[in-house]
């Protein structure tokens, strides 16, 4: 199950790194000027790469075995509970 | 900004640029609104959630739900960036020779087109609701001369002064073409 959620997340990853990188060519490519082309590329790129690190920071700290066991125990207690 | 640094496709090497105009700032804040709004109630979330419900932060459910709270807000800000990208890269340039639009509707979707001052037959500005009045912003459609589609400048700022920068465009441009016209005294 790991595996998969580890697979999902890596064809999210690519996704939204492509989104990022299309999004930085049209600003570079289609701004009027070479100024507001910069400055729109360095906001951009500084805060999508910041979050970009640190959500994979962060998927990697989770413990998916652990949390996918705790929400499948949660719900055959939930189940078993009236009897 | 300065006018003789900007570019756009297809610009001739002797053409000058006169204005250039964008979406009114508040037009493109209203799209952007609901992402803003929803990236401030994350960012709350975030910092009051961990003393609102410490129970759903304990064990490893902390890092999971910082890990959610992150990937939401990296959608966000690509998703502010794509609206921001379709209504600021939406461009009316004014020369000296004709009108070009660079209508940018997603990533993938850009079309220019460019409308000469000879073909130009009528010119309409209209300001529509509290708002854009109070602002100062609206459309400016220009009717064309044969079967093409109106041009349309959709939401810019003040644009009567755009509709008055046209008419006197076209006016010398027809008044340059009837001199030509005319037979040589």
């Amino acid at each position: 199950m790991t595996q998969i959620i580890s697979l999902f997340y890596l064809i999210l990853f690519l996704c939204i790194s492509a989104t990022g990188l299309f999004i930085s060519y049209h600003v570079l490519r289609y701004s009027q000027s070479k100024k507001s082309a910069v400055a729109t590329m360095v906001l951009f790129s500084s805060v999508f790469v910041l979050l970009l690190i640190t959500n994979a920071a962060l998927f990697f700290r989770v413990d998916w075995n652990s949390l996918l066991n705790n929400s499948s125990s949660l719900g055959k207690t939930s189940y078993n509970s009236p009897y | 900004m300065n006018l003789a640094q900007i570019r756009f496709p297809g610009k001739h090497d002797e053409e000058t640029i006169i204005a250039v105009y964008h979406r009114h700032w508040f037009d493109i804040f209203t799209s952007l609104l609901l992402p803003i709004l929803l990236t401030v109630i994350l960012i709350g979330a975030f910092v009051t959630l961990p003393f609102a419900a410490p129970v759903m932060f304990k064990g490893g459910n902390g890092a999971f739900f910082a890990f959610l709270e992150n990937s939401f807000l990296l959608f966000l800000w690509v998703y502010i960036f794509l609206v921001w990208i379709g209504d600021y890269f939406d461009v009316w340039i004014v020369t000296n020779e004709r009108i070009v639009n660079i209508e940018q509707k997603d990533l993938f979707t850009r079309r220019v087109s460019e409308l000469r001052y000879s073909r130009i037959q009528d010119v309409t500005s209209e300001v529509t609701g509290v708002i854009p009045s109070i602002l100062n912003y609206g459309d400016v459609s220009v009717q064309t001369a044969g079967e093409l589609e109106h041009f349309l400048f959709h939401n810019v700022p003040d644009p009567t002064s755009i509709k008055d920068l046209v008419m006197k465009l076209a006016d010398r441009r027809h008044g340059t073409d009837m001199d030509d016209a005319m037979p040589a005294a």
